[in-house]
């Protein structure tokens, strides 16, 4: 599907949507007793690169990433269904549209941070 | 749909109708998810403040009142949405079975409110380290 058309109400699918809720919503499930446990166990780091380095580790890693895409993409099918809902009709497509622009923001800037953090940098 | 013949929009006031614990609950964990994705965005603008500006350290951020109620504010909206995303996602599996009406009965709403009161206090312990 074209992202033209995304914007548009009328074309946006339900099922798939909703699909994709469910399936972030059952890995989202098991992942946050885990992001919880390592938070409230893990020693508090005090610096960035201690933190970055805990990160790194592929325990922490892969399960990390996998949660950030699959946050995303449950945000998004979120905050688009409460937008369709509440609304003015008129004013739909500016509001998914400002969505888009945000999450696609968001995307690039977590790209850039997580390039920044994988390049070596002395003043962390 | 019904339409008014004059197609006059009709003004109606939700504080007058009389909604079940479901319904707010429901509506919580659509706003609960609202105030989770303003706290990403909080988080994601302290990691850039972190990476980008040299002086601004993750030991100073972390004695900051600012970021204990970010903190506050994002584990009591999450695990408030976790408890009702289990409740809808459970609501959904067993949507043909005699356990949908326990599930969505009274007590389960409350239970549901009672254990994320008792994890709020826990996570503002945490959080202040009280």
């Amino acid at each position: 599907m074209k992202f033209s058309r995304l914007l548009k109400p009328n074309n946006l699918s339900g099922k798939h949507a909703h699909n994709w809720q469910r399936i972030s919503a059952y890995y989202l499930l098991i992942y946050i007793p885990f992001l919880a446990a390592a938070t409230l166990f893990q020693p508090s780091h005090t610096s960035l690169q201690g933190l970055l380095d805990t990160l790194m580790q592929p325990f922490y890693l892969l399960p990390n990433l996998l949660a950030l895409i699959l946050i995303l993409i449950h945000s998004w099918v979120g905050l688009r269904d409460i937008l369709l809902d509440y609304t003015p009709r008129t004013n739909t497509p500016l509001w998914l549209t400002t969505l888009h622009w945000l999450l696609i923001f968001i995307i690039f800037d977590l790209v850039v941070l997580i390039v920044m953090v994988m390049t070596p940098f002395e003043s962390f | 749909m019904y339409q008014h013949p004059g197609k006059r929009p009709v003004f109606l006031s939700l504080w007058k109708f009389r909604f079940p614990l479901n319904a707010w609950l429901s509506a919580a964990h659509r706003l609960t998810g609202l105030i989770l994705f303003i706290s990403l965005i909080g988080y994601l603008a302290l990691f850039n403040l972190m990476v980008f500006h040299e002086r601004v350290s993750l030991a100073d951020l972390q004695q900051h009142c600012i970021i204990h109620c970010l903190n506050s504010i994002f584990w009591i909206s999450l695990s408030y949405h976790w408890l009702s995303g289990l409740r809808h996602l459970l609501a959904e599996h067993f949507a043909d079975h005699p356990l949908y009406s326990t599930i969505n009965h009274h007590n389960v709403s409350v239970a549901l409110l009672l254990t994320w009161g008792l994890a709020s206090l826990f996570i503002i312990k945490q959080a202040w380290s009280l």
